[in-house]
């Protein structure tokens, strides 16, 4: 019974996002995105790290479509292979502050009294700083390194969770289905799996896709500013910092890896508004 | 209502004093010390690492240490700089003006271009002017802050040679050279605020025009013009200062982007730096100072919201 009801549900999204043209057109590029960024290898078998000091800086042509670097390298392969590294750390950093957020929130929200007090004014401290500052400390603090940029952003973002988680459990709470749950005799772990949480997430697969687009933007702005992925491996925000070096000799360089980043965060966003629309995010709280 | 405000003005001391353990837990996590910074160059033996970091007090535990920075901290010393020796405060007064500048400049163009936007919006509602500036903004909003700065670089500096990329010039020293550097960078970080600004404006115009004064002053035969711009707008305000404050934490993140791309010697560049270079007063001075005017302009915000609507009050959100 249960599942042939949210079955049904899921198709009811699914055809409302369908409608959405945009939305729709967006969740096509993401997936073939995700697609290149895993198998780019085979569909454009060029080394992305191998150089070429004869054919530096060459602009984009037949051969090298999207030019070359300082080095030689081929500008298109190492786009796809920042791919790779850009959406995975945007992936990785959101499940990391989604976990995160919603134990947090939770444990905010639902306890209610003086364990809110303090995780709130945790919450709050941790958004007081700005995400950039706060990524680039821990990056800093956390030394060079993909898993550590994961987790700097990962953590930068974790009270945007917790907050909604915060706000969404303390109104469910009052709900009357789940103050007869509590009433049946079922115990907290029982009410926050099977009400709790399950309510919560048409709202946070919309956070998810806009935390997503917001990831993507601190990684390449951190590495733009020099932490994060180190050499010769590149994420597009560092392809753009190599590329900044030879802004007047090699502009396509500045060029191509932010079309990337922008196609990928507008994709994101326009999901993201789309799901809002086609999970009607109110209607489900309140069901 | 006077409970709340204080309730509120009391709730920033525990949370500043939280905000200074997370960043003093940090700044220990940070790879290396002062001492072995100081010594970097020299390159001195472990007896007088030694020495110097007991000198410094970084042998006590970090408690001890941390209470002595706060100590400090409250009776206004700020520290001095690991590498220069220069005082984080006399850091701070020489940095600030850029950076409010810039700031400033910001939200001014964010102004002049988000309420006549989100007002076109409003007025062309739903019509093709609507649709493409509402794209625009999605585009605007799209692209990372720094990469619309390297493409304003490359049109305004390389292609054009109108403006110049980097080469900070006080406005003091000369008015029109500062003008000239601080417009690319100030552009570039009004329009991520702009975007909201509009939206805000014309969702704003759109409520205000279904009240009924709005059919009074119709009634009365006013022209569309001043329904607009002194009825409509005027209701408009409200949202438009919280789209501005909403974005404030966002916009000082731009400002360590923005100035570290076009060199600026603002309080953001001066932190970036002193992250690389681990003079770590630096970075916990400027850090507490950042965080404290973030906490001020959303204190102030709330306060202000207060009086506008009493019915907004602590725990009742």
């Amino acid at each position: 019974m249960k599942k042939i009801k949210s079955t049904s549900r899921f198709i009811n999204s699914w055809k409302k996002l369908k409608k959405r043209k945009t939305a729709y057109i967006s969740l096509l590029i993401l997936i073939v995105l995700i697609f290149v960024a895993v198998f780019g290898d085979i569909l454009y078998p060029v080394d992305s790290f191998e150089t070429d000091t004869a054919n530096r800086l060459q602009p984009p042509s037949l051969q090298h479509i999207f030019g070359t670097d300082n080095l030689g390298r081929d500008l298109l392969a190492r786009v796809i292979y920042g791919s790779k590294l850009s959406l995975s750390i945007s992936i990785v950093s959101v499940i990391f502050a989604l976990i995160m957020g919603t134990v947090l929130g939770l444990s905010a929200g639902y306890a209610g009294g003086k364990v809110d007090a303090v995780l709130s004014l945790v919450i709050d401290a941790i958004c007081a700083f700005p995400t950039i500052l706060i990524g680039l400390l821990l990056a800093t603090a956390f030394g060079s390194g993909t898993l550590n940029i994961m987790i700097a952003i990962g953590i930068a973002n974790t009270p945007y969770f917790a907050r909604l988680v915060r706000s969404m459990a303390s109104t469910l709470r009052e709900r009357e289905y789940v103050e007869s749950a509590i009433t049946a005799g079922l115990n907290h772990f029982e009410i926050l799996t099977r009400y709790i949480i399950p309510n919560m997430s048409s709202v946070l697969i919309v956070q998810i896709s806009l935390s997503a687009a917001s990831a993507i933007i601190t990684e390449s702005a951190l590495s733009f500013m020099g932490v994060g992925v180190q050499p010769p491996a590149a994420s597009w925000g560092a392809l753009l910092r190599d590329g900044y070096d030879f802004i007047s000799r090699a502009p396509w360089l500045s060029v191509f890896p932010g079309i990337a980043i922008m196609v990928t965060v507008i994709a994101l966003n326009f999901l993201g508004d789309g799901l809002r629309d086609a999970l009607d995010v109110k209607i489900r709280i309140d069901g | 209502m006077f409970n709340s405000i204080i309730r509120k003005v009391l709730l920033t001391i525990p949370l500043l004093l939280l905000v200074s353990v997370i960043m003093f837990s940090v700044i220990n996590m940070l790879p290396g010390n002062a001492a072995m910074v100081m010594l970097g160059d020299l390159g001195g033996s472990v007896e007088q690492l030694e020495q110097l970091e007991d000198k410094l007090g970084l042998t006590d535990p970090l408690y001890v240490q941390y209470f002595r920075w706060l100590k400090n901290f409250l009776s206004g010393n700020l520290g001095s700089s690991m590498l220069t020796g220069q005082e984080v405060a006399k850091r701070i007064q020489e940095r600030l003006p850029v950076t409010l500048e810039l700031i400033g400049f910001s939200i001014l163009l964010a102004v002049l271009i988000g309420i006549p936007v989100g007002i076109i919006c409003a007025v062309r509602r739903n019509k093709p002017i609507d649709y493409i500036l509402s794209t625009v903004s999605m585009v605007g909003v799209g692209m990372p802050q720094f990469w619309i700065g390297i493409l304003f670089v490359l049109l305004f500096s390389v292609k054009l040679g109108w403006l110049p990329a980097s080469g900070f010039t006080k406005f003091s020293v000369d008015a029109v050279k500062n003008l000239r550097v601080m417009l690319m960078p100030s552009v570039t970080l009004a329009l991520s605020l702009a975007a909201p600004i509009a939206r805000q404006t014309r969702s704003a115009i759109l409520d205000t025009l279904n009240q009924d004064y709005i059919l009074t002053a119709r009634a009365k035969g006013q022209s569309e013009v001043k329904i607009y711009l002194v009825h409509a707008l005027r209701n408009a305000l409200v949202p438009v200062i919280t789209a501005i404050t909403s974005q404030i934490n966002s916009m000082i993140g731009g400002v360590f982007v923005i100035e570290t791309l076009f060199l600026l010697p603002g309080m953001g560049k001066s932190m970036v730096d002193a992250i690389f270079q681990r003079d770590y007063p630096i970075v916990m001075g400027i850090a507490m100072i950042v965080v404290m005017c973030i906490v001020a302009i959303n204190l102030i915000t709330d306060i202000l919201y207060i009086f506008i609507d009493p019915r907004i009050s602590l725990g009742k959100k």
